[in-house]
């Protein structure tokens, strides 16, 4: 805390700033262009350029780059420029203009740009310099990411972000000297779940959003609202920006508790599924559309006199949702669940009890040692990014895993002991080896690295790991000590809250109801069960019924298998509440309606009994405790109490080969029908360890078909030879594992198929994994 | 005898002047058998033109719907198939809002949409003066015949690729390390 002098005004700056960021809270209007608060100062775009007034006699006057330079108490600059002699900032930014195109009426960043409003701030207005404009070549980046090459003025931004702050390598800037541009290497979409960051840290229009060019309005007219991202547990920030009823573009909502500046590609480009072509929009009654409105007939499916209901939340439906249909269903004298799946209900319960001291993005962040387990960026991208700035800072981050992911394919590019391949039936042996080390008081390794360390953290993914695992982990966090901090990426949004809703073992009792005909309808609101991990069980047992009513906004499995189609809002389109994988309580607000009206959720509260009302009200009373969140700000943590658990059956180690999951970063059921994102989704195949495929007598290269059989199921695939799989485990994706009807961690019997390609057989590849791109049609773009 | 001499001299000055009128050039025109001469900048009925080529002017940038202070312009962008050239899927304005200001032509920064001076647009509903993109488009350059945006654009189209506009150089090499 002290005071500096702009221009003889009095400037108060915080400890840890540097001058601008001092200036820029004074509302002092400083131009600049490299400086980003996440990303830091390089001093590179001269642009915030101030003078020093001399305090001696016979001190000259500099120009000093207020970025770069850090606040100290009595510090005096001269800012204020004069028609005779224009500053500094004026003059950088007439020689960036003067090879800058005009291009503002057809780019999509006008409006709503950086340089735009430093150009307008510092009064320049005409070209005066008449030689021609360089020009650069533009670059194909995928359906995510648009280029125009000239618009760029080497701020840098990009490839401090995409390198030094995310940690890709296939993004980088290229060219020497005054011919440096910012490109990959080759055209296609980026590599990184974190790439589409670098239109909101571009200060001009050379990377934007081609999702949103195909939509295209001028930011000033969208209609936005703060919201919270639906497609993770992590519950970034968000702001949707709509115009004329449809979804046009998200980006990131600054803030400071949970994503500060950025969101993961996931986030960025899965809500466009609220524009998916398919998306349910009409009520439907056995196939026939419906005028009247969505509740009333709602209210006339569930008067039918003949039926036993079940109803089914979700854990991407809000908390009040949940509630309401958890009340409905008592009123109904129905069983209730908000989880598709029984394992990953006992998971989710299990993990959800011991996350009370869950650590938030900034903790992981600051952390000191981290040790993950299971596939990370494949589940909670966010939480990931968090991961990459400990490792960037060359702190050991620990990672047990059992297929390929780019977190562990990091780790292992620094330092290739920290992570390690092993099936998940032996991750809880691993753990407790580590704990009965640390109790000994003999750590090395690992258990030497934890100990020592003073802010350890530890991240589980719910999905993946076995029960026995989520408790070895806690019991490791409990061995560390009481400064270890707990926590897990949850399978959804709102996993938290569908978990304090749910009875223990309520997907199961509802399944066998189902199956044993004690009920004969069911109300889903939300859930795709017959997509899910029980996809098999659910659609033999929904299939037998007569009533089955499914409210959701996409065109999923079991909508298709409906007897009664609700649409429902989309999360932009709606008003809510998620509690993400700390226990936070974040609310989120509506930012724009549809054009054919849909059901919004909140409105479900008029099926209930006026009893039922007000037993939501108390629910939601002594769930949330305080007053509900307003959108847009951090929310407050809950500390729930201990959810009761029941018991689910999981796989036992065995000799044989076991099933695990190979995720991508972009995958969730919302994602799934966002188009453009959804179009990157890496081919379908089996990947397998090659030192693995030898001890099995198995000869493959990168032209080999396995079949894979599980319980008499099969399913041919191309190989993926990968060092990251684990040994005694296939990787293969959602997709397959669907197909073969196969639950995580199923034993599968592999035998070679007929190969790809009669070629003759290469060295056979042994290399990262690296997803194949879809074939997504360009669009349109010029050769 | 002074109010006499008034009122002699008001029904004479009046009668005088009515004289006068009754011989003078005409003001009036005998519309609609003889059309009214118009300045050239009179704001009439809004047109959208196209390149001295032919394309369409507009480039879909939203400047004239947002300058509009009555709200009478809706539009929505798309991009050309084959060359990403934006231009406007729907274009409509609403000719019972417009109040014929003049600020959509000033704001207009590719000189696609025009006043003219045509304002005979009578009809007979509302619908029929919600004009679209095919009443308003008009295969003319208007007043600026030799002007074409694109050119001077820096992005690529058919038939001009990065680095062909007006005032570029050719786009640098990004593989070369020669100084």
């Amino acid at each position: 805390m002290g005071t500096l002098y702009i221009d003889d005004q009095p400037v108060e700056f915080q400890p840890g700033d540097n001058v601008l960021d001092a200036a820029k809270r004074a509302n002092i209007e400083v131009p600049y262009f490299c400086y980003h608060p996440a990303l830091g100062a390089v001093g590179s775009c001269r642009v915030c350029a101030m003078e020093t007034v001399p305090s001696r006699e016979g001190e000259q006057p500099r120009t000093v780059m207020t970025c770069t330079l850090k606040a100290q108490d009595g510090m005096r600059f001269k800012f204020a420029q004069s028609d005779k002699a224009p500053g500094v900032s004026k003059t950088m930014v007439e020689f960036y203009m003067t090879r800058h195109p005009n291009d503002c009426p057809v780019c999509d960043e006008g409006g709503d740009c950086h340089l735009q409003n430093m150009t307008v701030e510092v009064g320049h207005a005409y070209r005066r310099f008449d030689g021609q404009k360089k020009t650069y070549p533009n670059q194909l980046l995928g359906p995510l990411v648009w280029n125009t090459a000239n618009r760029c003025i080497t701020c840098y931004r990009c490839v401090r972000f995409y390198q030094d702050y995310a940690l890709g390598d296939d993004f980088g800037a290229m060219g020497s000297r005054n011919n440096v541009l910012f490109r990959r290497i080759d055209d296609g979409a980026f590599d990184s779940p974190f790439a589409g960051n670098i239109i909101t840290v571009c200060p001009t229009g050379t990377f934007t959003d081609k999702v949103f060019r195909r939509k295209y309005s001028r930011t000033w007219m969208l209609k936005k609202s703060a919201s919270i991202c639906a497609h993770c547990s992590v519950g970034c920030h968000v702001e949707p920006g709509a115009r004329a009823g449809t979804l046009r573009r998200v980006v990131p909502n600054e803030n400071s508790a949970v994503n500060q500046y950025f969101i993961c590609d996931r986030g960025r480009y899965a809500p466009h599924a609220s524009e998916a072509a398919d998306r349910p929009l009409q009520v439907k009654v056995g196939g026939q559309p419906r005028q009247e409105p969505a509740l009333a007939v709602l209210r006339q499916a569930l008067a039918v006199s003949d039926a036993r209901w079940g109803v089914m939340g979700s854990g991407r439906e809000d908390v009040v949702t949940n509630l309401v249909l958890q009340q409905l269903a008592a009123d109904l004298n129905a069983p209730f669940t908000a989880f598709t799946d029984p394992l990953t209900e006992v998971r989710t319960k299990t993990a959800v009890n011991l996350s009370l001291s869950a650590p938030s993005l900034q903790d992981i962040e600051a952390s000191d040692c981290i040790l993950v387990v299971g596939e990370l960026t494949e589940h909670a991208p966010m939480m990931e990014l968090a991961v990459r700035q400990a490792l960037k800072q060359g702190k050991p981050v620990l990672m047990l895993h059992a297929s390929a992911s780019v977190l562990a394919g990091m780790i292992r590019k620094q330092r290739s002991l920290q992570a390690q391949t092993q099936a998940p039936v032996l991750w809880a042996e691993t753990l407790q080896k580590l704990i009965s080390q640390l109790t000994q008081e003999q750590a090395d390794g690992w258990a030497a690295l934890l100990k020592n360390a003073k802010a350890p953290v530890l991240l589980g993914v719910a999905e993946v790991m076995p029960t026995a695992v989520i408790k070895a982990l806690a019991e490791l966090a409990a061995v560390i000590g009481e400064h270890s901090r707990l926590g897990f990426a949850l399978p959804a949004a709102n996993s938290f809250g569908a978990a304090q809703v749910s009875q223990a073992g309520s997907s199961e009792q509802l399944l066998t109801s189902l199956e044993s005909g004690a009920i004969n309808a069911l109300l889903v609101v939300g859930a795709d069960p017959m997509s899910g991990w029980q996809g098999e069980r659910w659609s033999k047992a929904l299939a037998k019924i007569q009533h089955l009513v499914v409210v959701d906004h996409i065109h999923s499995a079991t909508v298709q298998a409906a007897t009664v189609v609700v649409p429902s809002a989309a999360v932009s389109e709606r008003n809510g509440v998620f509690i993400n994988y700390e226990g936070r309580v974040q609310s989120f607000a509506k930012a724009y309606s549809r054009e054919t009206p849909v059901l919004l959720q909140e409105e479900l509260i008029g099926l209930l009994s006026s009893d039922a009302r007000a037993r939501v009200q108390s629910q939601l009373q002594s769930m949330l405790g305080s007053a509900m969140p307003s959108p847009g700000s951090a929310g407050n943590r809950i500390k729930p109490a201990t959810l009761p658990i029941g018991q689910v059956a999981e796989a036992v180690l065995g000799s044989g080969t076991a099933l695990v999951l190979q995720g991508w970063h972009g995958e969730e059921e919302v994602a799934g029908f966002a188009t453009e994102l959804a179009s990157l989704t890496p081919h379908d195949s089996v990947g397998i360890a090659p030192a693995y495929a030898k001890a099995l007598g198995l000869t493959l290269d990168k032209n080999s078909r396995l079949t894979l059989s599980v319980h008499g199921k099969q399913l041919t695939l191309p190989v993926a030879l990968s060092a990251q799989i684990a040994e005694g485990c296939v990787a293969v994706s959602r997709r397959a594992f669907a197909e073969l009807q196969a639950r995580l961690g199923d034993e599968v019997k592999l035998t070679a198929a007929i190969r790809l390609s009669e070629e003759p057989a290469e060295q056979p590849v042994v290399a990262q994994f690296t997803p194949v791109r879809g074939d997504h049609s360009n669009g349109g773009v010029r050769p | 005898m002074k109010n006499l001499k008034n009122w002699v001299g008001e029904i004479t000055g009046a009668f005088s002047a009515t004289l006068k009128h009754a011989f003078a050039e005409r003001d009036t025109v005998c519309y609609p058998a003889e059309k009214p001469d118009l300045p050239e900048r009179w704001r009439g009925r809004i047109i959208l033109t196209v390149t001295p080529e032919g394309e369409e002017r507009c480039v879909a940038c939203y400047l004239c719907s947002s300058v509009c202070p009555s709200s009478a312009i809706t539009i929505q962008g798309a991009e050309r198939e084959d060359d990403e050239r934006r231009y406007a899927e729907k274009f409509e304005i609403d000719f019972t809002r417009c109040i014929f200001c003049g600020l959509c032509e000033e704001a207009c920064p590719t000189r696609a949409i025009q006043t003219t001076n045509d304002f005979e647009m009578g009809a007979s509903s509302r619908a029929e003066l919600v004009y679209d993109k095919s009443r308003l488009l008009e295969n003319h350059t208007g007043k600026y015949p030799d002007f074409d945006y694109f050119k001077r654009a820096g992005v690529p189209i058919r038939g001009k690729d990065v680095g062909e506009g007006a005032n570029e150089k050719p786009p640098v090499d990004v593989y070369t390390l020669l100084p």
